[in-house]
């Protein structure tokens, strides 16, 4: 992954939001995630498909320290496959 | 809030939230009723009609009740996301084994007829397969590690003459495979191959699964609402109006059908308890599926399934006077009072199985009937 790298939320998620949280499992997968505070932002973003560049702008601005654990939750996110990678022919 | 009918009163304001109602809903205030009203809401499955009502302001709490039913609401959707996966992960193994099941009630509902599937809670999931599916279907069950919770009486008694039959796994959750819509005599009256074949598709996470269409989802959440527990949950006749009123209904087909399979006076009696305890306005064409009288036999198939003759084999003495030919009421009789030891067994835990118990318990609804 990297800083051109295009995310969405994945297409297969089953997902509830509760207000203030979001409940999200992976049909692969075995628990279910809850996400709140600033991963909500990120949630919200990832509503239609963003490059790892716009996702930390957005929630670090310039702090660098704060863009490296956007990037550091993002590729979390991927992992556990709450969000995916767009192919470039799909962005 | 002191008056010991005002929990319920909040609890069926909660269950209506959203709807056109005639009353206006809230501000809700329950006060001290809190734990008698937060054990309500979480019984009748409607913590996410509630948080929806308590983000609206309509149903006033402080942060600690807040808190509680937040996290409530969190467990609730916690287990329907759990069941939803296992659903994806089952339904794939189902069309591998040449089985289209169709969706009855929960996701089905909470993805297409309510604004926000938040809204619609579920503890299990209900699944209607075809007679011809259904050893399949019980057999990829099976595979998943799911056991009925209790065996047929006698052997294809489920294909012949059942509703449906409840499996479960370790982790306690429940699939109720459907053979039919509902019990008793309208279980057998319902075609329920006639409504799978109008199904229509939805996604959930990403897959496209069957329901049935709204029109055939209003009638199964009619029957369910009126035949499913005496008196009726909440949630269930919630269902009721919020298809009614946000569901594609073709109310001409819905008469048709409750003329055919002698439905009217369960129709007229789900609508009936959903406008009254819910206090909100049915639209009008839901009143003219079942204008014409009912017959009397439907009435007396109706009064079975309800309190009093419930708990006395109402259901499933009504089922005898439905079957067509006297061999297969025949058939349907020596089941129930002959079954299977292994029925006998998983039907009374803990006891010794006797026929015998089983016989003066089937007597005693006969003289009580007669009586």
């Amino acid at each position: 992954m990297n800083a051109r790298t295009r995310l969405n939320r994945a297409s297969d998620l089953l997902w509830r939001d509760l207000g203030g949280e979001i409940l999200v499992t992976a049909p692969g997968g075995k628990g279910v995630e809850r996400l709140g505070g600033s991963a909500l932002q990120v949630w919200a973003l990832l509503e239609r498909p963003r490059t790892v560049e716009e996702c930390t702008r957005a929630i670090a601005g310039p702090s660098d320290a704060i863009a490296a654990e956007v990037e550091s939750f993002l590729e979390e996110l991927v992992a556990r496959g709450v969000v995916e990678e767009v192919p470039e022919y799909d962005a | 809030m002191r008056e010991p009918g005002a929990v319920e009163d909040i609890a069926r304001a909660v269950a209506r939230f959203g709807l056109p109602s005639q009353d206006p809903v809230g501000p809700l205030v329950p006060g001290r009723g809190w734990s008698a009203l937060w054990r309500r809401i979480v019984d009748q499955r409607l913590t996410g009609l509630a948080m929806a009502a308590s983000r609206a302001g309509v149903l006033v709490l402080p942060e600690d009740h807040g808190e509680e039913l937040r996290s409530s609401h969190r467990d609730a959707m916690v287990w329907a996301l759990t069941l939803e996966r296992e659903l994806l992960s089952l339904h794939r193994d189902l069309r591998d084994a040449g089985v289209e099941p169709v969706m009855l009630k929960g996701p089905a509902l909470a993805h297409t007829l309510y604004p926000d599937p938040a809204w619609r809670d579920f503890g299990d999931l209900d699944l209607l397969v075809r007679a011809g599916d259904w050893s399949r279907a019980c057999a990829v069950l099976s595979s998943r590690g799911f056991r009925r919770s209790l065996p047929e009486p006698r052997p294809r008694f489920d294909e012949r003459f059942g509703k449906a039959a409840t499996h479960v796994d370790e982790s306690g959750m429940q699939i109720d495979l459907h053979r039919r819509l509902t019990v008793g005599a309208f279980g057998l009256w319902v075609d329920p191959g006639t409504l799978a074949d109008r199904a229509e598709p939805f996604v959930v996470g990403g897959r496209e699964l069957l329901r049935l269409d709204d029109s055939a989802a209003l009638l199964h959440a009619c029957l369910h609402a009126a035949l499913g527990s005496a008196p009726a949950r909440l949630l269930p006749l919630r269902d009721v109006v919020q298809i009614a009123h946000c569901g594609t209904v073709d109310w001409g087909l819905l008469t048709e059908w409750s003329r055919r399979w002698r439905l009217r006076a369960v129709v007229r009696h789900a609508f009936s308890e959903a406008a009254e305890t819910l206090g909100v306005p049915l639209p009008a064409e839901a009143w003219s599926v079942s204008s014409q009288g009912a017959s009397a036999r439907e009435r007396r198939a109706l009064a079975a399934h309800l309190a009093g003759r419930r708990e006395r084999g109402g259901p499933a003495l009504s089922v005898v006077g439905a079957l067509p030919g006297v061999r297969m009421k025949a058939a349907y009789v020596r089941a129930l009072v002959f079954p299977e030891r292994e029925f006998l067994v998983a039907r009374t835990p803990g006891q010794r199985p006797s026929y015998v118990r089983r016989w003066t318990v089937a007597m005693s609804w006969a003289m009580r009937r007669h009586g």
